[in-house]
């Protein structure tokens, strides 16, 4: 065999890990934002993209060490730094979004306390008609659960 | 929720989802969602603030929305539970509000 296309084989074989960790990096954050995150045990504690967040990074830091064996060209070890900078940056994004940011909330101190009185409203539903607390208490057999939303605006 | 209705139905609560979209926005949701209970609509988030749980400019164009609660009242008004996340991604589970819910005298 000509040590060209050796070389060309090598080559193929050895950056695989580098594009699969940046593809399964972008497949952790966007498998969450998608439908991972409707389950509630996923939602709470998103273990299984953290876990594929870490077998990305491990496969882009292969590939990265990879792309750095000598010889290889400047391009191929540009693309590398690339790559892995842009799936850890993926991963740090999602870490950020899901242990800091969801977590920066406003004090709620101010909220209704158990055996106190809920105050009273009159709102529109959802085909415009004011619904009031009372009308919706009076109306259940045994009291209403409230459930605070952000809104899909 | 949605698929546990039946059991807030023998447990004797409503569920009442409430947030600042308009009436027409949560029309639209509650079709696409094929949610039963009322959504409610405090564009202005008075009864948002009024409730202690305002979230200053987390909306869309920094609009003030309200921070994920909920707030089990029983028939006389009386707030008999209450749920503050720490975090809005975690909300309280539907089998969390049942088992208060069949808890109210």
């Amino acid at each position: 065999m000509e040590p060209a296309t050796i070389g060309v084989m090598s080559e193929r074989k050895s950056s695989w890990p580098l594009w699969a960790g940046l593809l399964l990096s972008v497949v952790a954050f966007a498998s969450y934002l998608t439908f991972l995150y409707q389950y509630p045990v996923m939602r709470d504690m998103p273990w299984l993209n953290l876990a594929l967040f870490a077998v990305a990074v491990v496969l882009l830091v292969v590939g990265l060490r990879r792309s750095f064996d000598a010889p290889r060209s400047t391009g191929r070890r540009v693309a590398g730094v690339v790559a892995t900078v842009a799936g850890v940056g993926v991963a740090a994004m999602f870490c950020l979004l899901i242990f800091v940011f969801s977590k920066q909330l406003p004090s709620a101190a101010g909220a209704p306390k158990v055996g106190q009185q809920a105050p009273p409203f009159a709102l529109a539903d959802t085909s415009g008609k004011r619904v009031t607390l009372e009308e919706l208490t009076d109306a259940a057999p045994k009291g209403v659960i409230l459930i605070f939303y952000r809104g899909y605006w | 929720m949605q698929e546990r209705l039946a059991e807030f139905k023998a447990a004797g609560v409503q569920p009442v989802a409430i947030s600042v979209d308009t009436p027409q926005q949560s029309a639209d949701l509650s079709r696409k969602a094929h949610y039963t209970f009322p959504l409610l609509s405090d564009p202005g988030a008075k009864t948002i603030r009024q409730y202690g749980i305002l979230h200053e400019k987390a909306g869309e164009n920094g609009a003030d929305i309200a921070r994920p609660a909920e707030l089990l009242v029983d028939r006389n008004g009386t707030v008999r539970w209450v749920n503050l996340t720490g975090d809005f991604r975690v909300r309280a589970r539907p089998e969390e509000m049942l088992e208060q819910a069949r808890k109210l005298p």
